[in-house]
């Protein structure tokens, strides 16, 4: 059954991880991961400092590699700057990053976690994004295998992408996660802008993920997925990174 | 304003002529592009090519060309009616 595995006591296991990655489960969410009172000062402190989003078009903290396929020298530039600021915003709670960063390690326990650096320059840990009423994200997939080739993170077996709720919304704002793997061939039904068109869901089976403050969503982002509209006047406000399996050197990476 | 297209690579002719399947049409364009079109690459914004025409290969283009969904401004037009344009990924940023 496509679904999610819903773990309750902050315990995931490597086996939770393999079905994810295989398909087999839509994906894992840890509830009350992170602190609702944590959430908060966090969500405080984005909306009281001035704090400069990566570009005009998203309201979004930290930048994002994919929008940085052919721009690396300013990806890793804009990296720079955004390390900085999530020193600030992380300053006084538990870190976030950290703590997601644990848990994958602690289900794969001959690995290792690297800063993950390229050149000597650090990749963004994150990207903090807030959907603002009546925005939603299309159909898409997120693989730095195929996108992101020009970055060293392009070279692992697997990706995961694993995505914090720091505020919910009212209504509206969920995940959908359909059970089909991203193939080459689905790029001839690309939208101009961004995504794939829906034509490509028609019939798919479908598991819906609920955004809830302080829940960790653990997803494999080569599934098609999308965000419904946000409805109401709460904004969805996410934490969001990528974490990169290399099995052979038996290294983990993790970037935004 | 350049025309603007965008489809997907097909099959790759030389070190830098390809043909597209034209999938999207700006509106606007100043005229009308068939389903098959040869392209000419002028410039270039794909990643894993490099910005140096002179270093490409054939089996470069075939990896980042074929398949791929691509935007292609174009600048120019040659007497054979193969297009000259400005090719770079489409669709990819994030949201």
């Amino acid at each position: 059954m496509w679904d999610s595995i819903l773990i309750t006591n902050n315990e995931i296991s490597n086996t939770d991880i393999k079905k994810i990655i295989s398909g087999e489960k839509s994906a894992i969410i840890i509830k009350k991961f992170y602190e609702k009172k944590h959430c908060e000062k966090i969500i405080e402190k984005i909306n009281s400092a001035s704090i400069q989003n990566d570009s005009k078009k998203f309201n979004h903290i930290g930048p994002f590699l994919m929008n940085y396929t052919t721009t690396k020298e300013k990806y890793f530039q804009n990296a720079k700057k955004a390390n900085i600021i999530f020193k600030k915003i992380f300053l006084n709670v538990d870190n976030p990053i950290n703590k997601i960063k644990l848990i994958i390690l602690k289900v794969h326990p001959n690995y290792e976690i690297l800063e993950t650096k390229e050149n000597g320059m650090s990749y963004a840990p994150c990207t903090i994004r807030r959907h603002e009423k009546g925005s939603n994200v299309p159909l898409h997939k997120d693989n730095v295998k195929y996108e992101g080739i020009e970055y060293n993170v392009s070279k692992i077996d697997n990706q995961l992408s694993c995505i914090l709720h720091l505020q919910e919304t009212e209504r509206g704002g969920k995940l959908l996660m359909y059970k089909k793997k991203w193939e080459k061939k689905f790029e001839k039904f690309r939208e101009i802008e961004f995504g794939y068109n829906s034509i490509l869901t028609k019939n798919i089976e479908v598991d819906t993920v609920e955004p809830k403050i302080g829940d960790l969503v653990i997803i494999n982002p080569n599934y098609l997925h999308e965000i419904t509209k946000i409805q109401g006047n709460a904004d969805r406000i996410t934490l969001g990174m990528f974490i990169g399996i290399q099995n052979k050197s038996k290294k983990i990476f993790s970037w935004a | 304003m350049s025309d603007v297209i965008w489809g997907n690579g097909k099959n790759v002719i030389s070190k830098d002529t390809f043909e597209l399947t034209v999938t999207h049409r700006q509106n606007g364009n100043s005229e009308e592009y068939q389903d098959a079109v040869k392209i000419i690459i002028s410039d270039v914004d794909l990643p894993g090519l490099s910005d140096n025409k002179s270093n490409w290969e054939i089996d470069d283009l075939q990896k980042v060309i074929v398949g791929s969904f691509l935007k292609c401004e174009i600048t120019s037009k040659t007497s054979e009616g193969n297009l000259i344009s400005k090719v770079s990924h489409s669709g990819a940023a994030g949201y």
